[in-house]
């Protein structure tokens, strides 16, 4: 016999989580989304994954999830992430999902409906919020904010480095960055190198390519939620120390910037965000910050949240409950708390590996409430 | 010089600059510069106390307070 447990307080929910690969050099962010959830005070709840890859770790990775199902990749839209959604839902129940790709959230918003009907919540902008914060479209967002940024502009013609440098042009000067609408960014300091870039980002992600200008500086980082309302929820600022060979945080230190924080609050009051956004920021030598991108979920460092005592993720199941966001307690930022990323190996049976290869999903494995192995932070 | 606010003083002679995330080593009397200027005491008191408390010549105080000055002004902008 089994004690009743209240299935509708988000502690209890099944919550699903996407960006579940942990590649070294360029981890998602599910894995950590998933491990603050597991180290949440109050959450007696299930974590899924939901990859995209037979080896993406979260499937396999109990101490963080309760196993996972294999989606279509975004590339194969909304239609297609439906049909995979709606097998999901009849054999797994899911309260909520925390989409952590950029490339998958036009999708999700758009079944955001359908997905209520179910019984499925999710924090999401809408789509023009989306929009809004396109690489090609912050200068735009920018001037609205009051927040500086690079100039920038889509190239579809690598001749163009060689030109580039004319007035008609727009007179831009090396170095500039080269980056994808979606993932990846180089600094390149020629035309040939620029048009080896361009090459690349183009065969990997398609068009458009971008081209922006450079700024030296230090990058200095912001994630937080927003509420729909253009409030502010728990921001927690950290600079990078340590970068992998794509850039990436591979150890990094909470900060307490208040320049950053007015920054952020002047954006998400412009974009009147709903859900989880990263602020990637560069300080120049005179201490000027400059807006590089606005990622639209959780970065792959959110585990320092849970390190400073903003848990983001769990903040992010209150606010979907009905929480009001002056009844979140955040407690006062804790700079110089510092992470450190490191990899390491999960042994999986082969008949795991199988069975997701097979049927797109892991054994089921129903996690008794109250029982979930938890970690203090 | 605002910015001194935003550093943490340990007792090791470390200094953390919460808004950076850097760490600086700096000497004891540095660090006294640095406490004096979060009490905000101005560049003046500053020199006249240092040079009673080392028993130095004003002048000699204030051209070596000036320099960590435009030093801090150089790491905190």
């Amino acid at each position: 016999m089994s004690a009743w447990v209240d299935r509708t307080h988000w502690t209890r929910w099944t919550v699903a989580v996407t960006g579940i690969n942990a590649r070294p050099e360029n981890p998602g962010p599910g894995c950590a989304v998933a491990r603050c959830l597991a180290e949440a005070d109050d959450f007696r709840g299930r974590v899924i994954g939901l990859g995209y890859e037979t080896l993406d770790a979260g499937l396999y990775h109990p101490e963080e999830l309760d196993g996972g199902h294999l989606l279509p990749y975004p590339a194969a839209g909304s239609d297609a992430l439906w049909e995979r959604l709606e097998e999901i839902l009849d054999e797994d129940r899911i309260d909520a999902v925390i989409p952590s790709l950029d490339a998958e959230l036009p999708s999700f918003i758009a079944l955001q409906p359908r997905l209520a009907r179910r019984g499925v919540r999710m924090l999401l902008p809408g789509r023009p919020e989306l929009r809004s914060r396109d690489k090609d479209r912050l200068p735009a967002l920018c001037a609205r904010a009051g927040v500086t940024t690079p100039r920038v502009r889509q190239v579809s013609d690598p001749r163009f480095f060689e030109r580039c440098g004319a007035e008609e042009e727009g007179g831009w000067r090396y170095p500039l960055v080269v980056k994808g609408a979606f993932y990846d960014a180089y600094v390149v300091h020629d035309a040939a190198e620029a048009a080896y870039r361009f090459g690349q980002i183009a065969r990997a992600w398609g068009y458009p390519v971008l081209v922006q200008s450079h700024v030296a500086g230090e990058e200095v980082n912001l994630t937080a939620l927003g509420d729909g309302t253009g409030a502010m929820v728990g921001p927690v600022m950290m600079r990078k120390q340590a970068l992998t060979e794509k850039g990436k945080a591979w150890a990094g230190v909470a900060i307490d910037d208040g320049d950053l924080v007015e920054a952020g609050g002047r954006l998400m009051q412009a974009l009147r965000w709903s859900g989880p956004l990263e602020l990637e920021m560069l300080r120049d030598g005179e201490g000027r910050l400059h807006l590089i991108e606005i990622n639209p979920r959780f970065p792959a460092w959110i585990y320092l949240s849970h390190g400073v005592g903003r848990n983001l993720p769990a903040a992010l199941l209150a606010l979907l409950h009905g929480t009001a966001r002056e009844a979140l307690e955040f407690p006062a930022p804790r700079p110089g708390v510092t992470f450190i990323r490191h990899a390491r190996e999960l042994i999986v049976p082969m008949e795991d590996i199988v069975r997701v290869s097979v049927s797109g999903s892991t054994q089921p494995r129903p996690i008794p409430f109250d029982s979930r192995s938890r970690l203090t932070a | 010089m605002n910015r001194v606010k935003d550093l943490v003083l340990g007792s090791d002679g470390a200094a953390f600059d919460t808004k950076t995330g850097r760490t600086y080593r700096v000497n004891s009397t540095g660090q006294m510069v640095l406490r004096l200027l979060q009490d905000g005491r101005p560049e003046a008191e500053i020199v006249r106390e240092l040079a009673a408390r080392h028993a130095q010549h004003v002048a000699v105080v204030a051209a070596a307070t000036e320099a960590f000055l435009g030093q801090l002004r150089r790491y905190l902008p």
